[in-house]
């Protein structure tokens, strides 16, 4: 710590800050434009002067100028605030000052400070800008006539986005921010740019003249799509969620979101939703009451025993998740499962072999914390995007080493120094084996390795996995496996990351358990920056694998599908899952919820399976209800609801509740008595409440038992002139409940198929072509994306859509072969 | 005191009133002059067959009565407008506050006071009424 | 590509691979390499720059900003004869700022631009270190001490006219 006086009084701040954050942290208010906590220090405004005494006085910027002990720093002097005043003058001589019709107006920093500094005239004068205003894209308006060139979104889009699309052009009284060419923006849409913009330069459009920033109710949530936990800012006004309101100091990732959280809560006040609920009636849904709904309901439940199931999508609460299982119990079945059975497969039977525990022994804070990261699959990036700018961070401003190990190149592997090995598709749990055998053979195992149970029969079982005989399979070096093994093996602190989730069939248990034998054959596990993070794709994905809601006695989600075709179920709950869309197979899904007598759907819109229901429940969506959601790190986190409920619908909570009623059981009043329940049940939860939960929520500690367990291996047989294809998440979406999100599809509109530019010179193909996929179960029509990511003969295609889907070709093999025509 | 005094007082006040100027007046068929500064109903100002609100929401937010409703539309050519102004004046307490507020003289208070109406709802006056009659 | 010929592209595309090469396509030689672009192209189009970022895995933003940041980089094609007129202090003094006015109206180009057709290219400097020269005018690399307006003419218009007679 350094003592230092600032505006006469003693305080002291931490070594390494700058005068800026040393009065910051003792409550000293000094203005400025040009500063984000999540960036580093530039010094472009000027606003920060202040008189430092043992530079004689001179006027220092206050972000740049690190603190020394026995600093004498004042604030505002008369001399300072002159100066202030002379820059505000200067900044606003070009400013337009159209603060009436300007969105910023209220939340704008010049125009606070303009204020606050009484800057009510200009000694000076001079033209104000001409710059033509980018309307090119639907969610950033760049006007830069209002500029004042602090360059904050060119750096966070270079420092934590790692994507530069912004940048500083010309020079002198010409400069702007701009693209390349001056040209419109075409980015990520992550709109990090439009959060940090002190000023009316960078406006979010979907926002744009909805309403005042004064006149909006802020609500911290938590965002509702992927399961990195992302805190929330929600803007209410009349009931609404109008937009998402930038705040600094928000959760690990300081306010930073991605598209589909920043510009995807369109769907929560959508004129889709479902208002009252339907009961089909001789053929057509038709609008029934909450009562005759639910009589109907309960009735096909009561004593349903074994011949009912339930799915639920992992969006729900964990308290709902508690509920719908008690409920199923109540009717007496024990089938009941979420994300298609297996895509939880790598916590519930993967970690829970391998670590005793179905959760991941690391969280998202070790990522900065690392020296090394070892990423399965680019996709990482795509899926969880949060995280990936934690990556981001890492690699460009903590310099940690990054190895990715995937079927594809990705975003993550434009990052400075980032190593990527593309393997063929199908073969990461061989050559994640071959990396632990090159760790046995080099004898870089860690001493405390042989000690766990199963070392012996994993030292056998990957006896035939040396790094040649991978090599030849997985289309990799073998040096490059072995100098990965050396990399990973001799890093002091070293973490894992990878994605599961419905598209990544692939990422099983088996993949789990390889991972996991890595993390414990080189000790890198229970440290700060060590660990394995396996990545569950929805918000409470976690969540629902901690309540238990997952097969255990009962028929999983695949089985509950054959069941629903061989008609042993003949009840299904499904809630909030659309399997027709997000499960593999698309013709057989759709034949088994054909086929089964009765089908209850509670959602949010009126889905491609809310469709086939006999009875439509109209559910509430994250904004209008209370519970707690467990992100991919375990950190459990409170939400409360922001607006009230949109229509006749209710929250899942409530259906149960009342479904359990009407069964005869005990409905709990409320979420908190649930979660009562559960933080004593639940393993890691002991002691949480609502109330110690608070803003930041907390991890549920992982208690790690460690053990090896040998995962089988499947070789992917290449299939004679057709093309692999995997499967995946695209950027801006998320599940299929980002369809309902406008920010996402004004972005990414439909799905497509990316391809090789070998592959497209050899078909013929250009993009935007519409081709034909088809596989041995099925066919669809996908547009062309010709991009250089891909390695020749695989294809990616992204599975959120409901029209022309990828799961009527894809079958849930981890590689679906394909040909492909235009 | 002698009680004649008071009435002869009261006789002469009345007296003295009727070779005055009457305060009263022969409503509706004679009118009031309105004063220059008079509140009354609202007007929106027009300039170049526009509207002259830029719909910036001041005067919602300043109004005390929490009459006035606005909202903002973008046009074709990116330029905020109101797409929806009213003025609720059974609420509205002729204040002005709102013409203070506004930062681009869109909205003034006329000299009109005669806003009696039959329904509820005739009161609130939308953008079309509020238009400054040409 | 663009005005230059194209059997030649292939040759400047291996140069600058060279350059590009030697610096280890390290993200901080950008500057040099833009300079070596420029030497081979004549100037920095879209392609080249595309080029440049993605062989130095920077975005392409910021190498266009870069680019236009310097103006000793040409982000449009120069013209095939350049008239450069020093506007430093003494060819000021002498004249130099009201010769560029001069060619600017007789020629109707801006200082800084090119003629619609592709001739000429008029711009001016700072300061060519010729001081004792002044007032100093550069036409195609050639200098013309002490210039006056109408030697100045004469000599651009040759090279002109003397241009649309050659094949």
């Amino acid at each position: 710590m350094v003592n230092l006086t600032i505006d006469d009084k003693q305080v002291t701040a931490p070594k390494n800050s700058t005068i800026y954050d040393a009065a910051k942290i003792n409550g000293i208010k000094i203005p400025i434009l040009c500063h984000d906590k999540k960036l580093k220090p530039f010094g472009a405004c000027r606003m920060c002067l202040v008189e430092v005494e043992q530079m004689r006085g001179r006027q220092v910027p206050a972000c740049t100028t690190p603190i020394t002990e026995g600093m004498i720093i004042r604030t505002s002097t008369p001399d300072i605030i002159k100066a202030r005043k002379m820059v505000l003058e200067l900044l606003l001589l070009n400013h337009p000052i159209d603060c009436p019709v300007c969105d910023k107006g209220g939340d704008c920093d010049l125009q606070n400070l303009t204020y606050e500094y009484k800057v009510n005239a200009n000694r000076f004068s001079d033209e104000k800008f001409h710059h033509e205003i980018d309307y090119s894209n639907p969610l950033i308006e760049r006007d830069m006539n209002r500029c004042v060139l602090c360059g904050k979104c060119a750096r966070i889009c270079d420092e934590i986005v790692s994507f530069g699309a912004l940048t500083f052009i010309s020079r002198g009284i010409e400069t702007k921010i701009g693209c390349e060419f001056e040209g419109s923006l075409n980015c990520e849409f992550c709109g990090s740019c439009v959060s940090v913009c002190p000023v009316g330069s960078l406006l979010a459009r979907p926002f744009k003249f909805k309403a005042r920033f004064w006149a909006l109710t802020n609500q911290k949530s938590v965002c509702g799509y992927c399961g990195t936990g992302c805190n929330l800012t929600l803007g209410v006004k009349d009931n609404k969620v109008l937009t998402t309101v930038y705040d600094e100091n928000q959760g690990f990732h300081n306010g930073q979101l991605c598209c589909r959280g920043r510009f995807g809560y369109q769907f929560i006040n959508s004129d889709k939703r479902l208002n009252t609920p339907l009961v089909r009636k001789n053929g057509s849904l038709t609008e029934a009451t909450w009562d005759e709904a639910l009589e109907l309901v309960a009735a096909r439940l009561k004593g349903a025993g074994s011949s009912a199931a339930a799915l639920a999508t992992p969006r729900l609460t964990n308290e709902e998740l508690v509920l719908f299982k008690r409920l199923m119990e109540t009717a007496g079945s024990a089938n009941y499962d979420h994300s298609a059975g297996y895509a939880h497969a790598a916590l519930t039977e993967g970690f829970a072999k391998s670590f005793g525990a179905a959760a991941s022994p690391a969280t998202i804070l070790d990522i900065q914390k690392s020296d090394l990261l070892l990423v399965i699959k680019t996709d990482s990036y795509e899926t969880h995007p949060v995280i990936g700018f934690e990556i981001n961070m890492a690699v460009k401003n903590k310099g940690v080493k990054l190895n990715i190990l995937s079927d594809k190149r990705g975003k993550l592997s434009k990052l400075p120094d980032a190593q990527t090995l593309v393997h063929t598709p199908g073969s990461e749990i061989a050559v994640i084996n071959a990396l632990a055998k090159t760790i046995l053979d080099d004898k870089l195992a860690a001493g405390t390795a042989a000690a766990i149970p199963g070392y012996a029969d994993l030292e056998k079982a990957l006896a035939g996995f040396t790094p040649e005989a991978v090599a030849g399979q997985s289309g990799l070096a073998a040096s490059a496996i072995k100098r990965l093994a050396n990399d990973y093996a001799k890093a002091e602190k070293a973490l894992i990351l990878f994605p599961i989730g419905n598209a990544y069939p692939g990422h099983n248990a088996d993949l789990a358990s390889a991972v996991a034998n890595l993390a414990l054959l080189t000790g890198k596990l229970g440290t700060e920056g060590s660990g394995v993070l396996c990545m569950a794709e929805k918000n409470n994905s976690q969540g629902a694998v901690d309540m238990g809601f997952y097969a255990t006695s009962g028929l999983n989600a695949g089985q509950i599908m054959d069941g629903c075709a061989s008609g042993a179920i003949k009840t299904l709950f499904v809630a909030g899952e659309n399997p027709v869309v997000s499960y593999p197979n698309r013709a057989a899904i759709s034949a088994a919820l054909d086929k089964v007598e009765f089908l209850v759907v509670s959602d949010l819109f009126m889905t491609e399976t809310a469709a086939m229901a006999d009875v439509v429940l109209p559910a509430c969506s994250f904004a209008e209800k209370e519970g707690t959601f467990t992100s991919v790190d375990r950190r459990v986190q409170h939400i409360k609801p922001a607006i009230r409920n949109i229509g006749q619908s209710r929250t899942d909570f409530e259906i149960f509740g009342q479904l359990i009623a009407k069964l005869g059981g005990q409905a709990p009043a409320t979420p908190a008595t649930v979660f009562g329940e559960i933080a004593a049940s639940a393993p890691g939860y002991a002691g949480m409440s609502y109330a110690s939960l608070g803003e930041t929520g907390a991890f549920a500690p992982v208690a790690v038992t460690a053990a090896f367990v040998v995962p089988k291996t499947v070789a992917v047989e290449p299939a004679a002139g057709k093309l692999a294809l995997v499967t995946g998440s695209a950027l801006y979406h998320n599940g299929t409940l980002s369809q309902f999100g406008e920010g996402p599809m004004h972005v990414c509109p439909e799905g497509y198929l990316e391809l090789s530019r070998t592959d497209a010179a050899k078909l013929q193909i250009k993009e935007n072509d519409l081709l034909n996929v088809a596989s041995a179960i099925g066919s669809t029509k996908l547009k062309a994306r010709i991009t250089p990511r891909m390695p020749e003969g695989v294809l990616f295609s992204p599975y959120h859509f409901g029209a022309a889907a990828i799961n009527q070709v894809w079958s849930g093999a981890p590689v679906t072969w394909v040909t492909v025509t235009k | 005191m002698n009680p004649i005094t008071p009435i002869i007082n009261g006789l002469r006040i009345t007296l003295e009133h009727l070779f005055k100027k009457p305060v009263t007046l022969q409503y509706p068929t004679e009118r009031p002059k309105v004063a220059q500064r008079f509140r009354g109903l609202h007007a929106l100002n027009v300039s170049h067959d526009k509207a002259k609100c830029v719909a910036c929401y001041l005067c919602p937010t300043v109004c005390p009565a929490k009459c006035i409703t606005v909202e903002a539309g973008e046009d074709a050519n990116h330029d905020k407008y109101a797409a929806r102004y009213e003025i609720d004046m059974l609420r509205c307490i002729f204040c002005g506050y709102c013409v203070e507020a506004c930062p681009v003289d869109a909205v003034r208070m006329t000299g009109e006071f005669e806003l009696a109406n039959y329904h509820r709802s005739d009161f609130v006056y939308d953008k079309e009424r509020l238009l400054e009659k040409k | 590509m663009n005005v230059h010929d194209s059997h030649r592209a292939d040759d400047r595309h291996r140069a600058l691979e060279r350059v590009m090469q030697q610096h280890r396509l390290r993200p901080d030689s950008l500057i040099e390499i833009l300079h070596a672009a420029q030497r081979q192209f004549g100037w920095l189009d879209r392609d080249v720059l595309g080029l440049i970022a993605a062989r130095l895995r920077l975005p392409p933003s910021l190498v266009y900003g870069v680019a236009s940041f310097y103006h000793a980089f040409r982000l449009e094609p120069p013209g095939r004869h350049r008239c450069t007129v020093c506007t430093g202090t003494s060819c000021h003094l002498k004249g130099g700022s009201r010769l560029l006015q001069q060619l600017e109206q007789h020629f109707g180009i801006a200082c800084g631009a090119t003629a619609p057709d592709g001739s000429l290219t008029l711009e001016n400097v700072r300061c060519l270190g010729a001081c004792g020269l002044a007032p100093l005018i550069v036409i195609d690399d050639e200098a013309c001490p002490h210039a006056s307006f109408g030697p100045v003419v004469e000599r651009l218009t040759a090279s002109l006219d003397g241009e649309d007679t050659s094949p």
